[in-house]
């Protein structure tokens, strides 16, 4: 049997249906009460922050807005997520829903913002992948294009907890502030409205002779401050699995990995893949998007790497693959896993392309991977790591007064408002994410 | 003539790259000469079975870069 020739019925991922309703926002502002109006987006500044304070591990909240352009830089981010609302309810399941299936039905989301938690995490545990590292988001100058939130109209929320906290539990905390905003934001703001734009997300039956695509997506989960969480949980040992690509913009994804900044993917991003949202528009005319394998890299040993490897190879061909798409995030040895899928896939006769950011070092001459096998020979870079790179003073920080640098040496802490000088990129907020999103350029042909 | 090296990595694909002629497959990334998931009283036996083998091979002619495996059920 050649890949493709017959696809099992059960593998199939029609009649599931996702509308989403965009409510489009371009301007923020404080003001008595929630309100949406003719694109401005108003807040009760204390309501909010009572709001996050209902959780007794929460000690302080304070909200900010910071708006694309300005002479700010937002610092201490733990993630940043798009406002939306199920209707018919579930929204962010496992965090302030009960554990059930998203990406049907339908969902209203706040497009053109982000709710931004900010934090100073414990460091407990300096030095090791786990550590909470600073994450930074420029607002302003060359650098700001390269994070998803300079974009964005931001509602950040600075935050602080009880120190008597465990790493796992100043983990969830951040994260359940953070959605019960976004969903709060966005019921109030649209409930009963009419939206600006629609989009239905269905994988209907395609031509059987356009190729069938399938998404790799290889996601980092190593615990607390360096996790994913699927449903509200890490998902550290999943085994690779078939998600459905409606799950993964419907809010089904987490993002906790403040350990690797500029190659984490905040959750806005798992929100919005770009390629979630590319294969839906060529599906049908281009090919057929025949579904998302979920995988987790950066096992320890080399016989967990193959199995994964197997495992989720194994899953492209049942979806019946002509081709695959593989991303890969964060860093190390995780891109092991990804390209040992990579070859087996090749193996099985389905082309690959793979998605990485690379090295290089300081001056781009340098090994740009550090793993690569001979079947990988159809790569887009998403951006490079090593250059350094020197942040100017800026008007406003928000998120803290100070940035805490360089753990491995015992921290070192810095004004935030800057200069800061950086020796590589790894503390700016979402840089070179596994799909590329801030570099991503689909080109209709 | 050199002094013969026998380098114990995980990541032996990586010590090829590098040409590291004598490569002793390690067991776990963070843990090269040894098995944290075996009981305490016989990872001894895993860490032996690596350190012994990483010296058998400094013994042997190679032609560029040759990845050995560590004989022992706790070394996989």
């Amino acid at each position: 049997m050649t890949a493709g020739s017959a696809v099992p019925e059960g593998a199939r991922l029609g009649g599931t249906r996702l509308e989403r309703r965009s409510f489009e926002v371009s301007d923020i502002g404080f003001g008595p009460r929630i309100r949406l109006d003719d694109g401005r987006l108003e807040m009760d500044r204390a309501a909010l922050a009572d709001l996050v304070l209902r959780d007794d591990r929460v000690t302080r909240c304070d909200v900010q807005l910071v708006s694309p352009g300005e002479d700010a830089r937002i610092v201490h981010i733990c993630d940043t997520a798009e406002p939306q609302w199920r209707v018919e309810g579930g929204t962010f399941p496992g965090w302030i829903s009960p554990i059930r299936t998203v990406g049907e039905g339908v969902t209203h989301r706040l497009a053109g913002v982000g709710i931004t938690v900010c934090c100073e995490l414990p460091w407990r545990k300096t030095g090791g992948i786990q550590t909470p590292r600073e994450n930074i988001a420029e607002m302003r100058g060359p650098l700001a294009a390269l994070n998803p939130l300079s974009r964005l109209r931001n509602v950040v929320l600075e935050v602080a907890l009880r120190d008597d906290l465990p790493d796992e539990e100043c983990d969830r905390a951040v994260h359940v502030a953070e959605l019960r905003v976004a969903e709060h934001l966005a019921r109030e703001a649209t409930r009963g409205r009419e939206p600006d734009a629609v989009d239905v997300y269905e994988l209907g039956r395609a031509d059987p002779a356009l190729p069938r695509v399938v998404y790799v997506c290889q996601i980092t989960s190593q615990g607390p401050y360096a996790g994913t969480f699927y449903y509200g949980g890490y998902l550290d040992r999943l085994m690779p699995t078939i998600v459905h690509p409606n799950e993964v913009l419907d809010g089904a994804l987490v993002d906790g990995n403040v350990a690797g900044p500029w190659i984490r993917t905040p959750t806005i991003v798992h929100q919005n893949n770009p390629l979630v949202t590319g294969l839906y528009r060529d599906h049908g005319r281009d090919l057929c998007f025949a579904g998302m394998i979920l995988l987790r890299g950066h096992y320890y040993g080399m016989d967990e790497k193959y199995r994964v490897a197997q495992q989720a190879s194994k899953l492209a061909r049942w979806l019946g693959a002509d081709g695959a798409i593989l991303t890969w995030e964060n860093a190390g040895n995780g891109i092991m896993e990804c390209l040992y899928t990579l070859q087996e896939c090749e193996r099985l006769g389905i082309k690959t392309v793979f998605l990485t950011w690379e090295h290089g070092g300081a001056h781009g001459d340098d090994t740009p991977l550090q793993f690569y096998v001979p079947e990988a020979d159809a790569i887009v870079s998403t951006g490079s790591m090593d250059e350094p790179v020197l942040l100017p003073e800026v008007a406003r920080a928000v998120g803290s007064d100070t940035v805490r640098l360089n753990p491995q040496l015992g921290g070192e802490r810095v004004p935030a408002r800057g200069p800061i000088e950086l020796s590589w990129r790894l503390e700016l907020y979402g840089g070179a994410g596994h799909v590329g999103d801030t570099r991503y350029g689909r080109v209709d042909v | 003539m050199g002094i013969p090296v026998a380098y114990i990595t995980t990541l032996t694909t990586l010590a090829t790259d590098v040409r590291a002629n004598r490569i002793v497959a390690g067991v776990r990334i963070p843990h090269p000469v040894s098995n944290p998931a075996v009981a305490p009283d016989k990872e001894i036996e895993v860490r032996v079975a690596v350190a012994k083998r990483a010296l058998d091979v400094l013994t042997l002619a190679v032609e560029g870069p040759t990845v050995f495996a560590v004989d022992h059920p706790g070394a996989r």
